[in-house]
């Protein structure tokens, strides 16, 4: 089934999705142990632990939303941010400064949802205790074509 | 990552606790009759109760509130669903 062939559908809502789930899924993606865990503060503050390395990000707000959507972080030192760009090597991820941008359709894991991106009119991030909330808007627009998605 | 979400599932989705979500399906009529024909086509497996990948039971007491209401060639499912 096409996404097109449900124009005219909507959704809104928060997704709130646990710390201890976001950790865990980073486990499994690594699968040897070695994955990065992080911990969610307040005001979008990220601390990433990977190893001994500690690093400091905030979440942007909204990202714009479209075919290719782009989450950037601004990360708090400029140091870390040039410690990963020289070790950093996949194709999705920029590093411009103290700014580390993943390009969201082309992150392999998330390919299955490639094509519903364009459907996306909104994301916001916000922090709580344990959580991260996503505020996500989806709407399919009548006249949607849908020539790019399988059935 | 799909035994995560079998797991999930069975348990009531804990890991996205405070999530809500409401919107509107819209399903046209050539959609419908699209899946009617199949449907049809297949009388064999349909008869055989085939288990559908998720198990709907499941995801019910997920569902707070749900409305079907019909335009025109259309047939519209209003959904809220909180966790």
């Amino acid at each position: 089934m096409r996404l097109a062939e449900l124009a005219g559908s909507h959704a809104e809502g928060i997704v709130q999705i646990a710390e201890s789930a976001i950790n865990e899924l980073l486990a499994r993606a690594a699968g040897d142990g070695t994955s990065p865990t992080i911990e969610l503060r307040p005001r979008n503050e990220v601390l990433v632990r990977y190893g001994v390395v500690h690093a400091r990000a905030e979440l942007p707000a909204a990202i714009e939303a479209g075919p290719s959507p782009r989450l950037t972080l601004r990360l708090a030192s400029v140091l870390v941010a040039m410690g990963l760009k020289a070790v950093v090597r996949q194709p999705y991820i920029h590093i411009h400064g103290r700014f580390l941008t993943i390009a969201l359709a082309d992150v392999p894991a998330l390919h299955p949802w490639r094509d519903g991106w364009r459907h996306v009119k909104q994301i916001r991030f916000a922090t709580a205790p344990g959580a991260l909330r996503v505020g996500v808007a989806v709407a399919i627009a009548p006249g949607s074509t849908g020539a790019e998605e399988s059935r | 990552m799909k035994d995560w979400l079998e797991g999930q599932l069975a348990a009531g989705f804990p890991a996205l606790a405070g999530t809500t979500v409401s919107g509107t399906v819209a399903v046209n009529q050539e959609l419908l009759n699209e899946l009617l024909t199949t449907w049809l086509a297949n009388p064999a497996q349909n008869a055989s109760g085939a288990a559908p990948a998720v198990d709907m039971s499941r995801l019910t007491p997920l569902i707070k509130s749900a409305r079907i209401r019909a335009e025109p060639g259309t047939v519209l499912i209003d959904f809220h669903i909180a966790i």
